[in-house]
């Protein structure tokens, strides 16, 4: 099968065979940002090589900018998990910059997720008034669900507080001390609905 | 001047009280050896706390918290619990011992590291951050859909 090109998406290199990828159950609605908890781009491009890896995204953003197609866009990837939004590893691309929970998304990282979200906008015709529900924040979708709370160690009865509330993840946004989002999901969707608006 | 004896009263009741509980408070993290505290007394310090009862009190803050969310998940955990409760009469056993039975006590504990089933399936108490290691294949919310 001939993977999907989204024209704009400035990739560098392509890994498509190497994450998990299955076809989608649902139809794509919207983009999922992330981090995905990396020290270094060589090791975090090296891990979707690794059979132990059970999470992936569509496409991974490096410091430098430069973009990493792990899966095709066409498929599905397991980026998201049980979500507010059903189905959300097809509804959403996964779209991850390459840092951790102390280091802010670069300029860089950041320019780019922006021009990948613009460009999956104007592949699907989506419109610039759309994009606080088109462009989500893992930690905006992620919830608790039974097995989570489980595989946690917790009693159902002390899990199911949590069952189907938000809080599973705190990426993109991460939780510094100072306050400041590793990614800014406001920004991004400004920096998208202002370009769309051109 | 009724009134005000009567609000000097009620103050220093207060103040003796705040101090009381501030003392029953400080108390048990208090150096208790005298030859530690002497020198601090040299230097007129009031009062000198215990590094080891300092840091026992953290560990213990810290597993309450633990079990009070996640509960007690394997032997590891739980013989950590107990050696916290126990840390204040060993560490007291301990100044009274030989070195040779202290490094044999050292030598007990190092060799049960690893040993002992653990709740799998998350580095810390809730793994909010995103991992490596997470799985995100199934996406399936269940009963609340």
């Amino acid at each position: 099968m001939t993977p999907l090109v989204v024209p704009g998406v400035p990739v560098e290199e392509h890994r498509h065979s190497r994450v998990l990828q299955s076809p989608l159950v649902a139809a794509r609605e919207g983009v999922m940002l992330h981090y995905d908890d990396s020290q270094r781009d060589d090791w975090a491009v090296a891990w979707f090589d690794d059979p132990r890896c059970t999470n992936g995204y569509t496409w991974l953003v490096l410091d430098d900018g430069s973009v990493v197609e792990l899966a095709d866009p066409a498929l599905r990837t397991p980026h998201a998990g049980p979500c507010l939004e059903p189905n959300a590893n097809s509804r959403f691309y996964g779209l991850s910059a390459a840092t951790n929970d102390l280091v802010p998304a670069t300029m860089a990282q950041l320019a780019v997720i922006a021009v990948t979200c613009i460009a999956l906008f104007r592949l699907h015709g989506w419109k610039a008034g759309d994009v606080v529900r088109r462009i989500q924040g893992h930690d905006a979708q992620a919830v608790w669900t039974p097995a989570y709370t489980r595989a946690a160690g917790l009693s159902d009865e002390a899990g199911s507080a949590r069952w189907w509330k938000l809080g599973r993840k705190v990426d993109p946004t991460g939780v510094r001390k100072d306050r400041r989002p590793i990614i800014d999901v406001n920004q991004v969707r400004a920096a998208v609905a202002a370009a769309l608006r051109d | 001047m009724r009134t005000i004896l009567w609000i000097e009263w009620f103050a220093a009741g207060v103040l003796t009280a705040i101090r009381a509980l501030l003392l029953a408070i400080a108390t048990p993290l208090l150096e208790k050896n005298a030859a530690k505290t002497a020198a601090a007394r040299s230097l007129k310090v009031p009062v000198v706390f215990s590094m080891a009862r300092v840091i026992a009190l953290a560990f213990a803050i810290s597993m309450v918290h633990e079990s009070w969310y996640a509960g007690i998940g394997g032997w590891p955990e739980a013989a950590l619990s107990i050696a916290i409760v126990l840390t204040m009469p060993i560490l007291s056993a301990l100044e009274r011992v030989t070195p040779d039975e202290a490094i044999s006590l050292a030598k007990a504990m190092l060799g049960r590291f690893g040993i002992g089933e653990t709740r799998r399936g998350i580095r810390n108490l809730m793994g909010r951050q995103p991992s490596k290691y997470d799985d995100h294949r199934d996406d399936d919310i269940g009963d609340a859909a």
